[in-house]
C-alpha cells in the first residue's frame, strides 16, 4: 500500500470533534476523514471570517517526506521545491509544499481535498529518504481574516504582521508555549490566512487558546465551506 | 528576553532552546580507548571564556552550534554544525 495514501475507513476525527458537535457543526467527510462544513450559515460565517475565523483542518490529507540533499529526490519526481528553508511552494495540483529544513519536506492537501498527497511514484523511495506520517501526529488550524496578524501578536513573540511575513514564509517558533509552524498562506481574495501545524496532544489547548485570543477582535469559527469562499 | 538567533530560524526567545551541553570532536571509535571515551561521554573542561555549545531549537529539532563566553553569558556567534567543522578543517 502506498504508505502516503490516506485510508483508515470513516473513523478519522478531529480531536475537536466533541466541541465541534457542542457548538452544533455540520460535519461533510472526505477521505474516510470527517470535518465541519459548517457551525452557522456559510454567507454568515464567511462574512464574519473576512474579518477573523478559525477553522479546524486536522483530518486533512498531508504527509511529510525526508527527502535526501537539498530535496533532490522531491525535484526529480516535479515538484515545484521551495527556494530555501522555511519556505512554502504551490503544487500545480494545488497542495502546498513547506520546506522546513535542507532535506524535511510536508506536503499538505488543498483545500478540495482533490490533490493526491504524494504521488504513487514515490512509494519507492531512495535509500537516502524516508516518510514522515504526519495526519495523526499533528492539528492543522487556519486562521483567516485580517486582524489574525494581531491575534498571533499577542501569542506569538515573532513578527507576524503582514509587512514583515510574507506569503508562503514559515515561522517554527512557539505560540502559546506550544512548538508551532506557522506558514501564511493568503486566500484567494488575498486576505491574511495562517496555517498553524502543532503536535496533535497540544490540539485542544491550542484552539482554546486562539478563541480567547480572537474575542476581543469578535472572531469567530468557520467550516470549510466558508474557508473556501474566503 | 534573552534573544538566540537560530542559524535555521533566526533571532527566538531563549525558551525555545534547549542546551545541549560542550562541543567535543568525536574519537576515532577504531582507535579509542575506553577512556577516551569515557572523557567523550563524561567529563567536560567547563573553561571560564567562551566555549562551543550544542544547542537545539526545540520548534524545529536543529541541532546547532553556539559559541558563548561562560563569564557574561554572552553568546558570542551560532553556527550549523557543518559550517563549523570546515571551518575546523581549513
Amino acid at each position: 500500500m502506498n504508505p502516503f495514501t490516506i485510508t483508515g475507513g470513516a473513523g478519522i476525527r478531529s480531536p475537536l470533534q466533541r466541541w465541534h458537535k457542542s457548538q452544533n457543526a455540520v460535519f461533510d467527510s472526505a477521505n474516510g476523514a470527517q470535518f465541519v462544513s459548517r457551525y452557522q450559515a456559510v454567507e454568515l460565517e464567511a462574512n464574519r471570517a473576512k474579518n477573523l475565523g478559525l477553522a479546524d483542518l486536522t483530518t486533512f490529507p498531508r504527509c511529510g517526506i525526508k527527502a535526501g540533499h537539498d530535496g533532490q529526490y522531491l525535484r526529480t519526481q516535479g515538484y515545484n521545491l521551495p527556494g530555501g528553508a522555511n519556505l512554502a511552494a504551490l503544487q500545480s495540483s494545488g497542495s502546498l509544499l513547506l520546506r522546513l529544513s535542507d532535506t524535511e519536506f510536508w506536503l499538505l492537501s488543498d483545500l478540495q481535498q482533490q490533490a493526491k498527497v504524494f504521488a504513487a511514484d514515490l512509494v519507492d523511495l531512495p535509500a537516502t529518504c524516508y516518510d514522515l506520517p504526519r495526519l495523526h501526529s499533528h492539528c492543522w488550524l487556519a486562521l483567516s481574516g485580517d486582524m489574525a496578524p494581531d491575534v498571533l501578536a499577542k501569542l506569538c513573540a515573532v513578527d507576524l504582521r503582514c509587512s514583515a511575513f510574507a506569503v508562503n514564509h514559515i515561522a517554527q517558533t512557539s505560540l502559546a508555549r506550544v512548538n508551532v509552524i506557522i506558514v501564511r498562506t493568503d486566500t484567494a481574495s488575498g486576505a491574511p490566512r495562517f496555517y498553524l501545524l502543532s503536535d496533535i496532544s497540544s490540539c485542544e489547548y491550542l484552539w482554546h487558546c486562539l478563541l480567547d485570543a480572537m474575542q476581543e477582535f469578535s472572531g469567530t469559527t468557520i467550516g470549510l465551506n466558508a474557508l473556501q469562499q474566503l | 528576553m534573552k534573544i538566540l538567533n537560530c542559524p535555521l530560524n533566526g533571532p527566538r526567545n531563549i525558551s525555545e532552546f534547549t542546551y545541549g551541553g560542550e562541543y567535543h570532536a568525536m574519537p576515532d571509535a577504531a582507535k579509542s580507548s575506553r577512556s577516551d571515551w569515557a572523557e567523550y561521554i563524561f567529563f567536560h573542561r567547563n573553561p571560564a571564556g567562551p566555549v562551543i555549545e550544542w544547542w537545539c531549537h526545540t520548534a524545529s529539532a536543529y541541532w546547532f552550534l553556539a559559541e558563548r563566553d561562560t563569564r557574561n553569558n554572552e553568546i558570542l556567534r551560532t553556527m550549523p554544525v557543518a559550517e563549523y567543522l570546515s571551518e575546523q578543517q581549513a
